[in-house]
């Protein structure tokens, strides 16, 4: 009887001796935070309660009224557009330099759709959240087709009326500005964000180009541009128009 | 007599022994733990669900909602631990006219418990960034950020343990390569370190001489993608010890966890829930003991995955 409990007591503490424990079973779900599901914290309320009074004081005013939804989408976009086309109309107007074109890197844009009616300012926020300014670069022509090749390898990054070009192969053929076929000498004039030109993530000649930096951020110039078409009595129009059309697909 | 008594007696014991739960698949012992891991990633200063016209988002995420989704969840839970896998920051006006206020005081008002550093974590600048940390009752951890020349020095640890009954858990945090993606007047002094590196050998000194039972990664390397280097599933994959990655960066969905084969075969899940609280993650991980007869025992448990049939 001794000796058989000693024997057990031993080969408990060979069990327990490994010192470990293991996973026997795991189990997953994700909710869906939805708004008719869950009923909002009342401590939370309370405590977004003063910032969001205050961030709404001055973030609701409505600063243009669109006549469509717009969406993020590629090749162009309606929101895409939109935003390069206010980019190139901002960068001109506050340069002085005969811009070419614009363009925004597409992970830039941050929400996927803005609704038709009322555009607030904080939506635009929330479009263009970063503190990124309105620069320009100048390209040769040589460099305006690079360009175009990467923004065609990601399947078409927003860009201006200014520029159309096909994506054939992943790459961009028929690139013109104005209607005309870029030349490769000629010196061409992008307006974009300053992290475009800066990151490594994307061409390596952009980076190491001198920018016309306006130290306004984009967003700001984009707030400006719709209120500028709110004050002369008119609506934003966004529009598809076939600037860039992929053949791959 | 004394020899047939012990014979009778052993195989008394042998009884005993394999009616420890011998697990019989579905059959889990008395002594087991399940610990209820909530997670988000990538909230991106969501504070209020989505408004009027943002399509299909409309009307999902805000935090008071997930707030009381988690009450909910800690009521009937007796083990809950919730994370963040970074970028909580960045993303709506709340961040741009109070630089983190908002977002850390919410935090805090959950009872996060262990989040990391996302690289829009550092957009008001890695001075306001400590600023707020400085603020927050829930722990930063990061095993490959060398923060020593900045002001975020001593305010993150590589990773917190968690002792949950007789269960001991480990949590650690990496983060994504900075140059380039964020501006560098932004992160300063803050000097990357290689990830697969320091994170295998921070879960090797979990597991080993912090004697941990489950070590998870909270990562904000990203899923996978062609433009990154290194991500979660390479870190599954090139590492041992780790358990489970929690993850981010890359605004992923994973409807389920994916499950990989760490280097030495064992398995580890990744998971993501997208971004903005979305969605909130929970896997309910239930240990035991471990079983003496059964050394593949840890290469079984992924065939046990199953979805919880709550919602």
């Amino acid at each position: 009887m001794k000796t058989c409990k000693i024997y057990f007591i031993l080969l408990l503490f060979l069990l327990g001796c490994r010192n470990h424990h293991e996973v026997v079973k795991t189990a997953y779900v994700d909710y869906k935070v939805e708004e008719e599901k869950y009923q909002p914290d009342p401590t939370i309320q309370k405590l977004l309660e003063p910032f969001r009074e205050k961030m709404n004081a001055e973030m609701n005013e409505v600063i243009v009224q669109s006549t469509s939804d717009m969406r993020m989408g590629r090749p162009e976009s309606k929101l895409g557009n939109f935003a390069a086309d206010a980019t190139e109309a901002m960068a001109e107007f506050y340069t002085n330099e005969d811009v070419a074109f614009a363009m925004h890197n597409y992970s830039g844009l941050r929400i996927g759709s803005i609704g038709k009616g009322p555009i607030t300012i904080g939506r635009i926020y929330e479009l263009m959240p970063f503190d990124n300014y309105l620069v320009t670069v100048p390209l040769s022509g040589a460099e305006v087709q690079q360009m175009c090749n990467f923004m065609a390898s990601k399947g078409g990054w927003p860009s201006s009326s200014s520029l159309h070009y096909k994506i054939q192969n992943d790459l961009a053929m028929d690139v013109r500005i104005d209607g005309n076929l870029i030349e490769a000498d000629k010196t061409y004039i992008m307006a974009t964000n300053d992290y475009v030109v800066k990151s490594a993530n994307y061409q390596d000649y952009l980076a190491a180009k001198e920018m016309n930096n306006t130290n306004i951020y984009v967003r700001d110039a984009v707030v400006a541009y719709l209120r500028n078409i709110r004050d002369a009595g008119n609506k934003l129009e966004p529009a598809l128009d076939q600037r860039v059309i992929n053949l791959d697909k | 007599m004394k020899r047939r008594s012990f014979l009778r007696k052993a195989a008394e014991a042998g009884i005993i022994i394999s009616s420890f739960p011998i697990k019989s698949l579905g059959a889990i012992a008395d002594d087991a733990v399940k610990i209820t891991i909530l997670h988000t990633n990538d909230v991106h200063s969501r504070m209020d669900p989505f408004p009027a016209g943002s399509g299909k988002l409309e009307g999902f995420g805000g935090v008071a909602r997930r707030a009381t989704l988690i009450n909910r969840i800690r009521s009937s839970n007796k083990h809950v631990l919730l994370l963040d896998a970074g970028d909580l920051l960045q993303g709506t006006p709340y961040f741009n006219l109070f630089k983190g206020e908002v977002e850390f005081q919410a935090m805090n008002a959950m009872k996060y418990d262990v989040a990391t550093i996302g690289n829009h974590d550092f957009d008001a600048g890695v001075e306001q960034l400590a600023t707020n940390t400085k603020n927050a009752n829930f722990q930063f951890v990061n095993v490959n950020y060398d923060f020593r020349n900045t002001p975020m020095n001593g305010l993150v640890i590589p990773y917190v343990i968690k002792q949950v009954e007789h269960i001991k858990i480990g949590i650690f945090g990496v983060g994504i390569a900075l140059e380039g993606l964020v501006p560098k007047a932004w992160y300063g002094e803050t000097r990357y370190l290689d990830p697969i590196y320091h994170a295998s050998t921070t879960a090797l000194r979990l597991r080993k001489e912090e004697k941990c039972d489950y070590v998870i990664c909270i990562s904000h390397l990203g899923y996978k993608g062609r433009s990154l280097d290194i991500n979660d599933v390479i870190l599954a994959q090139s590492t041992a010890n780790i358990d489970l990655i929690i993850g981010g960066h890359t605004h992923t969905f994973l409807d389920m966890p994916d499950a990989r084969r760490n280097i030495q075969g064992q398995p580890v899940l990744i998971n993501q829930v997208g971004w903005a609280g979305i969605r909130l993650g929970r896997l309910d991980v239930t240990i035991s003991p471990r079983q003496n007869n059964r050394i593949e025992s840890r290469s079984l448990w992924v065939n046990e995955l199953e979805r919880l049939d709550i919602e």
